[in-house]
């Protein structure tokens, strides 16, 4: 078992770009070598007061405009925009391919709509997830035959987790 | 009384634009105001009566346009034209065309722009009538022969300064013969390509003085009355950042000799309605720098603690109104200071970043003005300045004043994609024992601007972090493909995205 990985983003704050890698509750901000480590303190809806290197902050989301996010940290407004996840391949274990359906978030399964064998068109709802009141629909990403189902309703899954296999 | 104007015309943009609508319209004058094509939803042409597109973006073509503007105001029988400040506001040539076209130039008269634009001539005018300048000649500089031998008498270092135009331009130390000869070419060169004018002049070099101004108003009968000093030692490369009135190192006794002097000097050149006559004072002493022939950015702070409105002043005053009020009528009441707000990146060079400002929310309350140019949406165009807004706060005290400020900058938001604001900068500021203290002069800011920046990249790098943290937490790392369209993701890289389609947004969603 390779030892475990953790998750990079390269994601823009305020017009500077940088590249996260997030480990648990450890970050690191590429390429320094140094980790942070941040400890929850208490959770909101929409923020946290988080601890870290000895002092507590307090952080809201303001709101969503397309694919930008205006949050605040201690009461300075940032705008945070995302460039790219990249998911390392170590994460799933499996040689990723664009047949494999994975969980984009933690969640709940509430509702699949298809069956094995079934055949899907690009576009066509495959699978429904729960998670935070808030729904997440995916759909087929190309005209396929839905292989295999690794999951059923009521499910509970992780990020990264997969959900379906299309051929 | 009579209103001074049916309409005037603004010959501006940004947030002195919007200045200048305010007064006119506390006079009950309609007022017009023109704008360039990158420009069109600018605030300034929202508040005013009537806009007009005056040309692309590019000053030259637009707000610089002379006969262009004439035109307009002839057209759209605007009586007189507010240059604002920057662009034509001290331009003889355009105070000549608009009298010659019987329209009123609000600002004093073509000749004296000319006189006091010449910066050699205006230090022949002051000390003509005992207002000492500093030490220096009063004649450019043939040679270089000849300038070493006048830097010899005046005693190095010297300030080789550009007899043509100001704002730092051509200005060169040198700080012995050595360095002379190609100081002076060098300046020479600069000198003729921004101002057209080879002529340079010698000063000594003051090391680190303070730089204390006077405004002043003056009408069409000569009378002039000064309205206190500002101090706008903290400059960043000769641009002022920060002011304050009154000065913290100012007494009344020095407060009505640099008054009186200011007086003389405006006397001497005619002046007529508003203008700052600049000195800079070290150890006791003050010499005449220049004269800013008018509207100030920082007018603002003098404002505040006089309880005069100049632009409207300015106003009146270009109509022929008398000055109504006497010098000993002015008080000076309470402390002022005011911050520039800049879009630009202090932590990035200062590099200019303007963009679309996504949420904006302007300090108020108790003793907080902000003159601003932008609003929520905005999208802040790259052609021009970066001054976007004002803050300008008042206390009883300059302990008050202080803590006004710093809540105020704690309470404006400016966030957008891509734009950056000087605030965190001030904020340090604004902080600093040094400043607190009032013991600073201009030397200031060159002094702490490492200190500033380090600290500054330390904050941003810790805020990245944690925003980091938080979207992640959050799940909204993903949320770049949250609009539904399968088509916009490329299908090589569709199995990042597989899971992400259509996402309902909960209470995120405004």
């Amino acid at each position: 078992m390779s030892p475990e990985k953790g998750k990079r983003f390269k994601f823009e704050l305020n017009g500077t770009t940088y590249i996260i890698e997030i480990k648990g509750n450890d970050i690191k901000l590429l390429p320094d070598k140094s980790t942070s480590k941040i400890d929850l303190v208490k959770e909101f809806e929409d923020g946290f007061i988080i601890k870290t290197s000895g002092k507590h902050h307090n952080i809201k989301i303001d709101r969503i405009i397309d694919d930008k996010i205006i949050l605040s940290i201690d009461g300075y407004y940032h705008v945070a925009h995302i460039e790219e996840a990249v998911l390392t391949g170590g994460e799933t274990g499996i040689d990723i391919s664009k047949n494999i359906i994975v969980a984009p978030l933690s969640g709940k399964v509430t509702k699949i709509y298809v069956a094995a064998g079934q055949a899907v068109n690009k576009g066509e709802r495959i699978i429904a997830i729960e998670s935070m009141k808030m729904e997440n629909i995916i759909s087929s990403p190309k005209n396929a035959k839905v292989k295999e189902i690794r999951v059923g309703e009521g499910s509970t899954v992780s990020k990264g987790d997969i959900l379906v296999i299309l051929e | 009384m009579e209103k001074p104007f049916n309409k005037i015309l603004v010959a501006n943009r940004g947030e002195i634009a919007v200045r200048i609508i305010s007064a006119a319209r506390e006079l009950g004058i309609s007022v017009a105001t023109i704008y360039s094509s990158a420009d069109r939803e600018a605030l300034h042409v929202k508040l005013a009566d009537e806009a007009y597109e005056i040309g692309p973006p590019e000053p030259l073509k637009s707000y610089l346009a002379m006969d262009k503007i004439v035109d307009l105001a002839l057209k759209i029988k605007a009586e007189a034209i507010h240059p604002g400040y920057g662009f034509l506001s001290e331009n003889p040539r355009f105070a000549e065309i608009v009298e010659k076209n019987n329209l009123v130039f609000i600002g004093p008269s073509a000749k004296t722009l000319s006189l006091v634009g010449d910066k050699i001539a205006a230090k022949r005018t002051a000390k003509a009538v005992g207002v000492k300048g500093i030490p220096g000649t009063l004649k450019p500089v043939d040679s270089i022969e000849d300038g070493l031998n006048v830097a010899e008498q005046i005693g190095y270092p010297v300030m080789l300064k550009p007899a043509g135009g100001g704002g730092g331009i051509g200005m060169k130390i040198v700080r012995s013969p050595q360095e002379f000869p190609s100081a002076f070419e060098v300046s020479q060169r600069e000198a003729t390509a921004a101002f057209g004018d080879p002529r340079i002049y010698i000063e000594k070099c003051l090391e680190n003085p303070r730089h204390i101004e006077i405004q002043i108003l003056a009408d069409i009968h000569g009378k002039v009355v000064y309205l206190g000093e500002r101090e706008c030692s903290i400059q960043r490369r000769h641009q002022k950042l920060i002011e304050e009135s009154p000065s913290p190192i100012m007494n009344q006794e020095l407060r009505e000799r640099m008054g009186k002097a200011a007086i003389k000097v405006a006397k001497a050149t005619k002046y007529r309605n508003a203008g700052t006559v600049e000195f800079l004072y070290k150890n006791g002493d003050f010499y005449f720098m220049e004269v800013n022939a008018r509207l100030q950015v920082e007018h603002g702070v003098t404002e505040l603690v006089t309880g005069i409105d100049i632009v409207k002043q300015q106003i009146m005053l270009s109509a022929g109104q008398e000055l109504e009020m006497e010098q000993d009528d002015i008080e000076i009441r309470g402390w002022a200071i005011e911050a520039r707000i800049n879009c630009e990146d202090p932590t990035g060079g200062f590099a200019p970043s303007p963009g679309k400002i996504l949420m904006y929310h302007e300090p108020g309350g108790p003793g907080v003005r902000v003159d601003s140019g932008v609003y929520e949406g905005y999208d802040i165009p790259r052609h021009y300045d970066p001054l976007i807004s004002k803050v300008i706060v008042w206390g009883l005290t300059r302990e008050e004043a202080i803590a006004r400020m710093r809540r105020a900058l704690s309470e404006y938001i400016i966030v957008g994609d891509g734009v950056k604001t000087n605030i965190p900068f001030h904020m340090f500021v604004f902080n600093d024992k040094e400043f607190i203290r009032g013991i600073y002069d201009t030397s200031y800011l060159s002094g702490k601007q490492d200190e500033i920046i380090s600290y500054l990249s330390e904050l941003e790098r810790k805020h990245a972090f944690i925003a980091a943290y938080t979207l992640y937490k959050k799940n909204l790392m993903a949320v770049k493909t949250i609009k539904p369209s399968i088509e916009n993701i490329p299908e090589n890289m569709w199995w990042k995205y597989s899971g992400l389609v259509s996402l309902v947004k909960p209470w995120y969603k405004k």
